[in-house]
């Protein structure tokens, strides 16, 4: 153990003091008016700009949201208690900032940049939480896969490096495990993950945490999390945060994925945030500027040119609908956003099929460019077989008699739905996904009973690492096969099918 | 005494009677208890030989079993032996993993030792600066002159000067 | 009519308070009228506040800065 060395001190001490400038010392200064709900009325202050961090007594942050002639409405972050009436007001002279940077990776902070982990946490960056979109000139079309592992939506609703893929559906259907499954998949890619919680309950925000720990994918993801306690200012500044810290590895270059979970919630929060500061209440007594809220953040997520860096931030927002009403307010301003959505159902939900996607309302607008050309395959003609299976299990409800035809296509459409089916926590790989495809197109699985699926599944992949294993490293490294090789795996999967025949 | 010719016949049929009875009893007995004799030491002899051709036998499966009782101890001491080893190896594996547990809370309470001692110097150096300042603050308070205070307006109304105003 | 609060110590003589005063008028024009406040804790030097602005040329400030730099890694 080495011994404190008071040379040591006194030296670096004397160092401090013949270094110091006794520069002038200014600031600006106010005064508080009223304070009450959130809200403080300031006096003075002038030159505040618009959102900028006033520091109260206390050491209470506000940030300035209400500017005019006759003082300004600040909005306080944290609880009011000691805040009084002709408290000095000071102005930093910044925006709402945020820390950014690798040192972020696997730390839990505060949408003010305070650690929520019980480590401190040093930044050497930070950036605004709002920032411009990039503009038209800078971005690239959408050409990079993102893989989430879950192949329902990897092959019908594929999402691409730089898209906002909406996930949207009632309360207990499977959107955060969606967001959280795409988050685990990118464990052995070069993809950052943010994973901002706005509005969550606190136990529900640590329970996430724990799970993403535990699969290993705090490593390279960061979490944002505003929980419901909150003030209504830091629930609004959350996402900001979360996309600015995703800028900020999108700067070098990097391709992150944001999850805003969800969207809501934080719609509610600056709702209650513009009712206190008065300003005037529109439909479902939103605030004028709603859709503003959330398209410019989420114009934020972009893929740029190689010359401006090349990263991308991919954008997987979370909305909550009631009744499975995506026709209200909020979710048709989010939809209008986005490139994209992911519709879930509470009753395929309850009907066991999880994830419960609903293919026939979820889209992907820039589907198929994005998609591996393995995948772009042997996915063509999965929507058409899906919705022609719906229509026709709609008329076998009324026990007709069905043709040899009609029957086998019904049992296809079964199949299907029993291949579409995928555990929580369990991505496939990019060769997995293709092989469940190809061998329903190879009609492998057509006599497999249901709850015999999984199982059979999990043989088939087991047979296929072992006996194409080359081909599996290829398949997953390079995202192609040629025809040779779709014949092994065809092959491969028939002998499979031959083997283990029911 | 005289030997009639009664005495005569008397002694005849006393030996008739003698030859008689001996060929009745030889007959009636000597012959059957013969032949059971004969018959009795028979069987002894064959229970003999029996009993000889079992010892013999048994003889030989003692040979046997103990050369397979040979055996077995030996292919019983391989057992041993190869329990002795994994035995050995696992208590190696052991105290290895001990070690480097032990070396892992080495290097952390060094580790920690070394954050007190960080944690111990930063201490010390806000101790001394703000034992310093306050030194400086109570010499200023007394020893500030107005020609000090002069200098100070006179620099921040250049300042002034420099900048355009400040409003 | 502007006002302008000086705050000094007690070894802020007269003389240095109308230097002070007089520059001030000169150069931010005539229409300020003038505070003064006396509070020990700025050792030496003075704060003025004026339309919201604070200029704080007090040792106490500085001392405080230096304090934080010293404490500082």
């Amino acid at each position: 153990m080495i011994e404190p060395g008071i040379s040591e001190i006194s030296s670096f001490l004397k160092e401090k003091v013949a270094g110091f400038r006794n520069d002038p010392i200014s600031y600006h200064e106010g005064k508080v008016i009223s304070v009450g709900d959130g809200v403080a009325r300031v006096a003075g202050l002038p030159g505040c700009l618009y959102g900028e961090l006033l520091e109260f007594r206390g050491c209470v942050y506000g940030m300035a949201m209400d500017l005019s002639a006759d003082g300004l409405g600040a909005v306080l972050f944290d609880n009011a208690d000691t805040v009084a009436i002709g408290d000095t007001v000071l102005g930093t002279g910044r925006v709402a900032e945020i820390p950014v940077g690798e040192k972020l990776l696997g730390r839990v902070v505060d949408p003010i940049g305070r650690p929520m982990d019980g480590k401190p946490l040093e930044a050497d960056r930070f950036l605004p939480a709002e920032r411009p979109a990039p503009s038209i000139i800078q971005r690239r079309p959408i050409d990079t896969p993102l893989e989430t592992g879950i192949l329902a939506i990897d092959s019908m609703i594929p999402i691409g490096r730089g898209q906002r893929e909406l996930i949207i559906g009632d309360r207990q259907t499977g959107k955060t495990s969606i967001a959280l499954d795409a988050i685990f998949n990118q464990k052995d890619t070069d993809v950052y993950c943010v994973y901002c919680a706005i509005g969550q309950k606190a136990s529900s925000i640590a329970y996430t945490v724990q799970t993403l720990r535990e699969n290993g994918a705090m490593d390279y993801t960061v979490v944002v999390a505003s929980p419901a306690s909150d003030s209504p200012a830091t629930q609004y500044l959350a996402p900001y945060c979360a996309c600015s810290i995703a800028e900020g590895f999108m700067q070098k270059g990097a391709d992150v994925l944001v999850v805003y979970d969800d969207l809501s919630k934080h719609a509610v929060a600056y709702r209650a945030m513009s009712l206190l500061l008065h300003r005037p209440p529109g439909r479902e007594a939103y605030p004028g500027d709603i859709f503003y809220l959330h398209s410019r953040l989420l114009e934020r997520s972009a893929a740029l040119k190689e010359e401006f860096g090349g990263g991308t931030i991919t954008a997987l927002p979370i909305i909550e609908t009631a009744g499975g009403n995506i026709s209200a307010y909020i979710p048709t301003n989010v939809i209008s956003i986005t490139d994209g959505q992911i519709f879930l159902e509470n009753e395929l939900f309850h009907s066991g099929v999880r994830p419960a996607v609903n293919t026939g309302l979820s889209v992907s607008r820039v589907g198929k460019a994005s998609q591996h050309k393995a995948m772009r395959g042997v996915s063509g003609t999965l929507r058409i077989d899906l919705a022609q299976y719906r229509e026709l299990a709609v008329f076998t409800r009324f026990g007709s008699d069905i043709d040899e035809s009609t029957g086998r296509q019904l049992r296809r459409g079964e199949c299907l739905v029993d291949l579409l089916k995928q555990g929580k926590g369990r991505p496939y790989s990019l060769f997995q996904e293709v092989s469940v495809l190809t061998a329903y197109r190879a009609d492998v699985f057509l006599g497999t009973p249901s709850k015999e699926v999984p199982a059979r599944l999990e043989k088939m992949f087991a047979y296929l690492h072992r006996r194409c294993a080359s081909l599996e490293k290829i398949v997953n490294a390079h995202g192609e096969m040629d025809d040779e090789e779709f014949e092994e795996l065809k092959n491969a999967i028939a002998a499979f099918g031959a083997q283990t025949q029911q | 005494m005289e030997i009639t010719s009664d005495m005569l016949v008397d002694l005849a049929i006393n030996i008739v009677n003698i030859v008689v009875l001996f060929l009745v009893v030889k007959f009636l007995v000597h012959d059957p208890v013969k032949k059971f004799m004969d018959k009795r030491s028979a069987s002894v002899e064959a229970a003999r030989a029996e009993a000889e051709k079992l010892s013999a036998e048994a003889l030989e499966n003692k040979k046997k079993y103990e050369e397979l009782a040979a055996a077995n101890v030996s292919a019983y001491e391989d057992e041993i032996r190869k329990g002795e080893e994994s035995g050995r190896a696992k208590a190696a594996e052991i105290i290895e993993a001990a070690r480097r547990e032990a070396g892992g809370i080495v290097s952390d309470a060094r580790s920690k030792a070394a954050d007190q001692r960080d944690r111990i110097v930063s201490d010390a150096k806000g101790e001394i600066a703000s034992i310093s300042v306050d030194i400086a603050e109570k010499l200023l308070q007394r020893e500030m002159t107005a020609a000090d205070n002069d200098a100070i307006i006179d620099s921040f109304l250049s300042s002034l000067g420099k900048a355009d105003g400040n409003a | 009519m502007r006002e302008a609060i000086v705050t000094v110590a007690s070894n802020f003589s007269d003389e240095n308070y109308e230097r002070l005063r007089e520059g001030l008028l000169r150069r931010l024009g005539g229409d300020i009228v003038f505070r003064r406040v006396e509070d020990e804790s700025v050792v030496g030097g003075f704060i003025l506040r004026l339309d919201g602005i604070v200029c704080d040329m007090s040792l106490a400030s500085q001392l405080k800065k230096l304090g934080k730099e010293l404490a500082d890694d």
